[in-house]
């Protein structure tokens, strides 16, 4: 379809060989050299400077190269008459001009000019076919009478798009296409390009957004330094070494849990406030999502443990640079990890203990808290009884911790307060220094090791 | 446009009947007075107004177009100013061609196309950039204001003929030879904008597009401009500074058929050749009072009217 006006063959449709771009003659990136294929959608990605749009406005032709060539079908770019360029090559700039006072379809039968003389309107019935086929390709067909400033972010998009394939292009450069849009809008334009692409277009668009950007473009190059620091397939360029290089930022690159594509974490490392108190977090399978980055945050001197090493929360403990006491996966927790565990529960200020389920191989932990004479909060709903799968045990050790005054607390009044409170103010769930208390402590401490014992 | 050519004929301080008019086309014998009248002042009049309107209606399409401003009219880069200096240099000190022909009109030419070289050389032509383009041509315009003040200080006694004359007038001494020296630069300049006015449409979007879509824009706005300052000035050198015009009708013909520059430039043109017509009647009959201010009495309430009525839509 898009194959018409050149070789559909083409095995490259533009190419750069020892490219310098730059404005005004001096270099910004230097040493270029990209093959842009039929079918490859490229995202061209890097921090603000990097040269991006520079090197786009280049291709286009817009400027002039610095240094070395740029070939559009084995011919040299600077060869072509402009209007023989425009048949082959569209660029869609980050400013696209006033095109509000338009309809839809006058703006997009604009699109024919490289095919128009000078007193033609673009109705013959070649250029007539080209506009249907081009609105109806960008999706635009049902807007046609409406002025384009009537039109949404996205849908104006969508027209300009329509416009562009209304000149029968091979090669379609557009500059930050979806920076102006909202989500809906981005998700759109860029299925759009994709399936554009998958139609045999070759595609280059500056993208910001890199998870947009690994999740739908089949190649990435990334600008930075004045070089093209990488080039390949998102999973290759998208490291925790080159993103923080280029960007500065240190990221977790992880796995779109929906579409397995590279997905971007940045680690926020907040100016965290320093506190001096020391707290211990029981969690699991995924119950300290909130509790571990917000104490941490929180500048809370944090440990948690004891966790199975593949468990989420020790992945994310790890993330937000919290120290963590784990035992291998699956294994039953030794007695040295709960030595070191007891250990750490003498020196703290406070155990949280987050809504995770217990079951045989994790209840040595709450064992540990019911010997160790700590303030405790409990944090609840879900209630126990949800998730307890230790036989009832992991209930009666809470009702121990709750007649030792244990505080049970949602998460929302846990954070609440632990924002705001001193360590005289945590301890205060210490039960008083009185001899029910200690009593109860000290029964407490012994039945459940009757209880593991029997 | 015929009938109002034919009121504009017609009216004037000795009106003429529709059967004299009648009988001056088919040849018949008529007073021959009437007949100077109607053919040696009526009709260039008429033809001039057509003229001139046609060609600061076209111009200031193009300038809108190219400077992508709402607010751009064919004086605003330098036309106004260097003609104002030219004409009231040859006012002032009374320059002749040898034979007694005026200078004037010459000296506007030769003005205004001055002040647009040099704002375009000011704001280059290498990488036109539109905001250059325009302070340029604000502060070129300031400084040659300046210079025209003061050489209306300096010769005082001559300044009501200065001011005449950027009032801007179709009335005689005005007549065939001034007609016949305009229309090429008219023609000209006028047939190069219609045919780059699919180029002028796409520039709307801003130099970027145009050139995705296959133009060279510095070209086609170096080539706008020099035909649209063409036809500027050699309107401010025949008939001095008629305001308005090139300003507001291109507006109106953009509410009238919409913004593709294609289709508003021939309407354009018309419009402003129909304005003209109608203005310099009414400037005739109320006793020779200059167009320009004609122009601007009858434009500007209407304009309003299709602004408001624009915005009430």
């Amino acid at each position: 379809m898009t194959g018409e006006s050149f070789p559909a063959d083409a095995a490259c449709l533009l190419s750069t060989r020892s490219l310098a771009v730059g404005r005004a003659g001096s270099p910004v990136v230097r040493d270029i050299d990209f093959d842009l294929a039929p079918g490859e959608f490229v995202g061209l990605i890097g921090p603000n400077g990097a040269g991006k749009s520079t090197f786009l406005a280049t291709l286009a032709g817009v400027l002039e190269p610095v240094r070395g060539r740029v070939f559009l079908l084995d011919r040299e770019l600077s060869g072509y008459r402009p209007r023989a360029r425009a048949r082959i090559l569209t660029y869609l700039p980050q400013n696209p001009g006033e095109d509000d006072a338009f309809t839809v379809a006058q703006l997009v039968a604009i699109g024919r000019s490289p095919y128009l003389g000078p007193f033609s309107f673009g109705t013959s019935r070649s250029d007539v076919r080209a506009i249907e086929m081009a609105l109806e390709r960008a999706g635009a067909s049902a807007w046609v009478d409406r002025p384009v400033g009537t039109l949404s972010g996205g849908q104006r998009q969508r027209v300009r798009i329509a416009m562009a394939l209304a000149q029968e292009p091979g090669v379609l450069l557009a500059d930050e296409p979806t920076s102006a849009l909202d989500l809906g809008g981005q998700l759109d334009l860029m299925l759009l390009l994709a399936e554009l692409a998958r139609q045999g277009l070759g595609i280059l668009a500056v993208l910001h957004d890199l998870n947009l950007a690994a999740q739908f473009c089949t190649r990435l190059v990334l600008f930075f330094d004045g070089r093209v620091q990488a080039d390949g397939p998102p999973a290759a360029v998208l490291s925790e070494e080159s993103v923080a290089q280029a960007y500065g930022v240190a990221v977790r690159v992880a796995h779109h849990p929906l579409s397995g594509a590279p997905y971007l974490l940045p680690r926020i490392a907040l100016n965290r406030p320093s506190r001096t108190s020391r707290i211990h977090l029981v969690a699991g399978g995924g119950s300290g999502r909130r509790l571990i980055p917000k104490l941490a945050d929180m500048g809370y001197d944090l440990s948690v443990g004891i966790l199975d090493a593949m468990d989420s929360d020790q992945q994310l403990a790890a993330d937000c640079r919290v120290p963590t006491l784990t035992e291998a996966p699956f294994a039953p927790i030794s007695e040295a990890s709960i030595q070191r565990l007891g250990g750490i529960l003498d020196t703290v200020d406070a155990v949280v203990v987050a809504p995770c389920p217990f079951g045989p191989g994790n209840l040595p932990n709450l064992e540990a808290v019911v010997r160790a004479r700590v303030p405790v909060y409990l944090v609840d709903p879900p209630g126990i009884a949800e998730r307890d799968f230790s036989g009832g045990r992991a209930t009666v050790l809470y009702e121990e911790l709750l007649c030792n005054g244990a505080r049970l607390l949602s998460e929302d009044e846990l954070l609440a307060r632990f924002q705001v409170a001193t360590t005289r103010q945590l301890r205060e769930v210490l039960p008083a220094e009185g001899t029910s208390a200690s009593g109860a402590s000290s029964r407490s401490s012994m039945e459940p090791e009757n209880r593991t014992g029997g | 446009m015929i009938l109002a050519a034919a009121l504009g004929v017609r009216y004037g301080t000795v009106p003429i009947s529709n059967q004299i008019l009648w009988h001056v086309i088919t040849g018949q014998r008529v007073d021959p007075a009437l007949r100077t009248i109607l053919l040696q002042m009526r009709l260039p009049r008429v033809l001039l107004a057509i003229g001139a309107g046609a060609g600061l209606a076209a111009s200031g399409v193009a300038w809108q177009g190219v400077l992508r401003n709402p607010l751009a009219d064919p004086y605003l880069i330098g036309v106004s100013a260097g003609g104002a200096l030219g004409a009231g240099i040859a006012i002032a000190f009374d320059l002749e061609w040898p034979g007694g022909v005026s200078a004037v009109p010459a000296c506007a030419f030769a003005g205004a196309l001055l002040a647009v070289g040099v704002v375009l050389a000011l704001a280059g032509t290498r990488q036109m950039r539109i905001e250059r383009l325009i302070l340029a041509g604000v502060a070129v315009g300031a400084f040659l204001s300046a210079c025209l003040a003061v050489l209306l200080v300096w010769k005082s006694n001559r300044m009501p003929a200065v001011y005449f004359w950027m009032m801007g007038s179709l009335a005689p001494p005005r007549g065939w030879p001034d007609l016949l020296r305009a229309a090429p630069y008219l023609g000209v300049g006028w047939g190069v904008l219609l045919l780059m006015s699919g180029p002028m449409n796409v520039l709307q979007l801003g130099p970027e597009r145009a050139h995705a879509l296959g133009i060279d824009p510095r070209r086609a706005q170096l080539a706008l401009i020099g035909a649209a300052t063409l036809l500027a000035s050699t309107v401010v050198a025949t008939c001095g500074m008629i305001g308005f015009v090139g300003l507001v009708v291109p507006h109106m013909a953009r509410m009238l058929v919409g913004p593709d520059l294609r289709r508003t430039l021939p309407v354009a043109t018309l419009a402003g050749a129909l304005l003209l017509i109608l203005a310099d009647l009414v400037a005739r009959l109320a006793g020779e009072i200059p167009v320009g201010v004609v122009t601007a009495f009858l434009g500007a309430p209407f304009f309003l009217f299709l602004v408001l009525r624009e915005r009430s839509a």
